[in-house]
């Protein structure tokens, strides 16, 4: 007891150090060995303890898809007024095949993997009209372990009332935000009878787990 | 002569009160189970959720206290002799890459006098000696700091002085949405608590 005086601790200011060797508890002691005033002591042990605990960290399954840029679709778009010959309008703007990407992001409840549908609502379009949508192109997308998991569908899907898949199957991922990022789409109307698109038939895309 | 005696009171003083060896700390961590609230992920479809993060307050709760010998050179339970600024440092086991914690202290706790034999008075004149005891955030109030997963390189998170019970620490946790969700992810994490006491004087 007598060798445990308080010089054998060198001084230390308050917050340092800032970072130790936790694996080590000789290292932080705050002297290994002293020697004053003809004493040699040794710190076997530092005050203090160490414990290990396992915290559980439960994260949220994600399931979110929209269509870039947002005033033209959002999660589900809705097309109106739309004549034959005339580009596709959404709230009075017209959209060229360039504008429109579909981002996404997918976190699984666990590890289990997803599809990105589309489909539609509302009264069906009149009879010979038909709206297609297709991926053009598509950025790379990586998966936790890396490698692209874009997965397009790029043929033609002709929109009903019954999902189609438009991306295969993919593991938790992010498309990344925005316009130029995630998948590219180009819509077709087909519309010789010159109708107008119902007020209120919606695109629907969804993320759809398998 | 009389300065001589002076001086070898004093010596003998602070070698009763600051032993150094079989310190026997005692360090009790309680963690809540960190569950990401449904209001704290991204908004926006595309993003990656690491962007976001969520932070659980008061989710865990440390609690300090250790067996020491006193002034009077009892060896007893008794935190009122307790004179130590301790430094609590953490690193994590097993975190999935893409994954990151922050921690910060919240509530400072309070003192444990529990063995204090004179009613709070040998309390008091340690703390006149060797600062107010209590609980101090690294870097000031709110400031977080991210959890190393390098036990060498074990970070400081805040400090305390003498045995207290009751602190509690804030995560910030932020992890892709490359990772799966639940708890699978890390189900082998381990967050490492080391208390490590210093000299105040």
């Amino acid at each position: 007891m007598v060798a445990s005086c308080f010089m054998g601790y060198a001084q230390e200011t308050d917050f340092t150090p800032q970072t130790i060797n936790a694996n080590d508890p000789n290292s932080y002691a705050g002297n290994a060995s002293v020697t004053q005033l003809g004493l040699t002591q040794s710190v076997v042990a530092p005050p203090g303890d160490q414990r290990i605990n396992n915290p559980s960290i439960n994260l949220q399954p994600i399931q979110m898809v929209d269509v870039e840029p947002e005033d033209a679709f959002a999660g589900s778009s809705s097309l109106t007024n739309v004549e034959a010959g005339e580009a596709v309008s959404v709230g009075g703007g017209s959209i060229d095949d360039s504008d429109l990407w579909l981002n996404y992001t997918f976190r699984a409840a666990a590890y289990e993997n997803a599809e990105i549908r589309v489909y539609s609502i509302g009264t069906p379009l009149p009879a010979g009209m038909s709206i297609q949508v297709q991926i053009i192109s598509n950025t790379t997308i990586e998966s936790y372990f890396g490698g692209n998991i874009a997965n397009p569908n790029t043929n033609p899907v002709s929109i009903s009332s019954s999902p189609q898949t438009l991306v295969y199957s993919f593991a938790s991922s992010y498309s990344g935000d925005g316009i130029g990022t995630g998948y590219q789409l180009k819509y077709t109307l087909n519309n010789p009878g010159m109708e107008n698109i119902p007020a209120d038939y919606q695109i629907i895309y969804e993320i759809k787990t398998q | 002569m009389k300065n001589k005696i002076h001086i070898i009171i004093l010596f003998l003083f602070f070698c009763q009160i600051l032993p150094a060896q079989d310190f026997a700390g005692t360090l009790v961590v309680n963690t809540q189970p960190l569950n990401q609230p449904s209001d704290q992920i991204i908004k926006e479809a595309g993003a990656d959720d690491i962007a976001e993060g969520f932070i659980l307050l008061d989710a865990a709760t440390l609690s300090y206290t250790t067996t020491e010998q006193n002034i009077f050179n009892a060896a007893v339970s008794n935190c009122s002799g307790n004179n130590y600024r301790y430094g609590v440092y953490i690193h994590a086991i097993n975190l999935p890459v893409g994954m990151t914690i922050e921690a910060r202290l919240n509530e400072p706790g309070s003192a444990d006098l529990s063995g204090d034999p004179v009613g709070g008075v040998l309390a008091t004149l340690l703390q006149g000696i060797f600062g107010a005891r209590g609980a101090y955030p690294r870097g000031g109030s709110g400031e977080w700091f991210e959890i190393p997963t390098n036990g060498n390189n074990a970070i400081l998170i805040y400090e305390f002085v003498g045995c207290r019970q009751g602190m509690t620490l804030d995560f910030r946790v932020k992890a892709t949405s490359r990772l799966g969700g639940g708890t699978a992810a890390n189900a082998n994490l381990q967050l490492v608590y080391t208390v490590r006491g210093k000299s105040l004087i």
